[in-house]
């Protein structure tokens, strides 16, 4: 048993071996996507043996590496957190991989670097050893570079280009961290620098701080928060749609549980109270933007940044029922987005066009996807009985004690429904789009959209009204025996003021979109969409981000 | 002494990343920022007057030779990112006929 969280990480790194190895003996490519398909369900099976001992039993599966024992060698360590995010990201891979399976354009190439990503996913999540973590956040940045550029096209080199510069200035920050924890401990193994690295043990506290800076801002560019975000849009909305829902559905969101597990760690309680700032304007913020764009998946890609926001103020408050809030947003936003994601690959691989204004009354001829996107709109917004309206309302009700944060939160409850009903326009307006002179869009130009594609749609409307019915069963099970605490009340996510208040925001947004709907606001859409940071400024910001951080770690 | 020259180096090759139009320069810049944190790790492990650890008879005074091993998977990770980088600025002079960052930001707007 203790070697399961090895097998998860070899088991798709000899899986991407074996697509190379059947690819030059020259066998049909259905082969390719069926060891693809039964080596992830493998993996979910190997999860699903280990559910009881984790959950359970309070098992901590230890696998020590090449029978090293801590302090010298590597270990894997699955913990509840672990198992959670490991069988988040896999079921999210295998909607992927299914969505997929039916594109003719993704040749061998394509399946390799999946499974290679997905194997650097699992380290980052199931390792112990904080240098190798780094290792496998390359490995998975590598891959998600490659895969976002993909396509080919002009805009996708560029943003898989911009990304890799970004990310691996940040890198190195980490890498820098690193060092000056090793420097100040010699130990490597996230154990060991719990109970070495800190303060009471006479590290000195401006290193203790530039570490914790180091390493807060080098893998927060890849979880995306203010103001190290500026890569993400671009490379979400260009990189293929199965991609792109992995990469927003989980990649980030596995970067931010790495900062949870450090922070923890570490001990950096003030730090962990900064977040509450951070996310609430990276909740909103991004939300600016989401409203001014024009295009599906780039729209799509701005809200990610801002639900991340929801759940990085929600770790931010630190109390029991905000971490169990954040945790079940991010399992809820997980599901939500990835079914918009492949909503919006659906509908651009049906109509060819990824430009809103040139799509109307879409409800007609493709109703399925039409729902499915809906449902993932409603869920986004916040409204019940949907998954998103649960965790939105544990995260609110946690942040009672802090004003502030709490109305940029509910700031962006607004944007979010305004620009979600932008987006449920292409479906059900009647307005003809030819008024805009944007060209013609014939609705008989549009393909037949295969079942393939569907189904993952389907499971995961499911996934997202269930998880919405049973809410305390789910949030309970979160704290108990993930997060190992109790609740500290009984939750009541359904009572009348709860469901006021969502509705409050629904009216809210639907007037915010009549707004910017009007000649005025378009005006001023037009002049955000061109305000968007180059190259340079991008980097520059994480520079900056790094500086903000250490001089608050020297404040508090 | 060491210590300040090696951040010298480092914010050499972050001025580098952030002030250069040339995307080529870029990935220069980061190359000197990853050698910056080599020089970094080495200094760490690094004691006055130690040898090499390789572990032979009569051999007492070593340095650390942890960071050492950690330097050798960064610099391979830094050649694959290199290599990586390089030929999508190969596919970016392909599709935008220039390697001036601000000159491709503003074609790819217009698009």
């Amino acid at each position: 048993m203790n070697n399961i969280p090895l097998f998860l990480i070899i088991i798709p790194l000899f899986t991407a071996c074996l697509i190379l190895l059947i690819n030059f003996l020259k066998v049909p490519s259905i082969l390719t996507k069926l060891i693809s398909l039964s080596s992830i369900i493998t993996i979910l099976i190997l999860i699903g043996f280990s559910t009881l001992n984790i959950l359970i039993k309070k098992q901590i599966f230890i696998y020590n590496l090449g029978g090293w024992k801590e302090p010298l060698g590597i270990s894997l360590h699955m913990d509840g957190l672990a198992w959670f995010s490991s069988l988040l990201g896999i079921i999210i891979t295998l909607f992927g991989l299914i969505y997929s399976l039916k594109e003719k354009n993704y040749s061998f190439k394509f399946y390799f670097f999946f499974f290679i990503l997905l194997s650097g996913m699992q380290g980052v999540i199931l390792t112990n050893d904080i240098f190798n973590m780094f290792v496998f956040f390359e490995i998975l940045s590598i891959a998600s570079y490659i895969l976002i550029a993909y396509s080919r096209e002009n805009k996708a080199i560029k943003a898989s280009f911009d990304y890799l510069l970004i990310s691996s200035l940040g890198m190195s920050l980490f890498l820098l961290g690193i060092g000056f924890i090793y420097q100040g401990c010699g130990s490597l193994s996230l154990t060991g620098v719990g109970k070495n690295f800190n303060i009471a043990n006479g590290i000195p506290p401006s290193m203790f701080q530039l570490a914790v800076s180091l390493i807060v801002v080098g893998i927060g560019i890849k979880a995306a928060f203010i103001p190290l975000y500026s890569w993400l849009p671009d490379a979400h909305a260009y990189a293929p749609t199965p991609i792109s829902a992995i990469l927003s559905g989980i990649m980030i969101k596995i970067s931010f549980l790495a900062i949870w597990r450090i922070i923890h760690i570490l001990e950096a309680i003030n730090f962990q109270h900064f977040f509450l700032w951070i996310g609430s304007l990276t909740a909103l913020i991004p939300v600016i933007w989401a409203l001014s764009q024009t295009d599906i998946k780039k729209l799509l890609a701005y809200h990610s940044i801002s639900q991340m926001g929801f759940i990085i103020a929600s770790f931010g408050a630190g109390s029991s029922l905000s971490l169990t809030g954040s945790l079940y947003h991010l399992f809820n936003h997980a599901f939500f987005k990835s079914l918009l994601f492949f909503s919006a690959g659906a509908v651009i691989y049906a109509t060819g066009i990824r430009d809103l204004r040139k799509l109307s009354e879409l409800y007609k001829k493709i109703p399925s996807i039409a729902i499915t996107s809906l449902i993932g709109a409603l869920s986004i917004s916040g409204i019940p009985p949907f998954n998103g309206f649960v965790s939105k309302i544990l995260i609110t009700t946690s942040l009672k004690e802090y004003p502030l944060p709490s109305f940029l939160i509910f700031l962006a409850g607004i944007g979010t429904v305004a620009s979600f009903t932008k987006l449920m326009m292409i479906f059900f307006n009647r307005e003809k789009a030819i008024q805009e002179n944007l060209g013609n869009f014939s609705p008989n130009k549009i393909k037949k959209i295969p079942k393939a594609l569907i189904y993952p749609l389907i499971f995961l409307s499911i996934i997202c009204l269930l998880s919405g019915i049973f809410p305390s069963r789910i949030a309970q099970g979160i704290s108990n025996f993930i997060l190992l605490k109790d609740l500290a009340y009984p939750l009541k996510v359904y009572s009348p003021s709860n469901i006021g208040k969502s509705l409050t925001i629904l009216g809210l947004g639907i007037f915010l979109y009549l707004l910017i709907s009007t000649k005025r606001g378009k005006q001023i859409s037009l002049a955000l969409r061109k305000r968007e940071l180059g190259l340079n400024n991008s980097l520059l910001l994480v520079l900056a981000g790094l500086v903000v951080f250490i001089i608050f770690m020297k404040v508090l | 002494m060491e210590f300040y020259l090696t951040f010298l180096l480092f914010l050499i090759g972050v001025w580098g990343m952030i002030t250069k139009e040339n995307l080529i320069k870029k990935i220069m810049g980061l190359n000197i920022v990853d050698s910056a944190i080599v020089l970094f790790f080495i200094l760490i492990g690094h004691r006055q007057g130690s040898t090499a650890p390789i572990m032979e008879k009569g051999i007492k005074d070593v340095v650390d030779p942890l960071p050492q091993a950690l330097m050798l998977t960064a610099i391979v990770i830094g050649i694959c990112l290199t290599a990586l980088a390089l030929a999508l600025v190969l596919k970016i002079d392909k599709k935008y006929h220039t390697l001036n960052i601000s000159q491709i930001e503003k074609l790819s707007q217009n698009e």
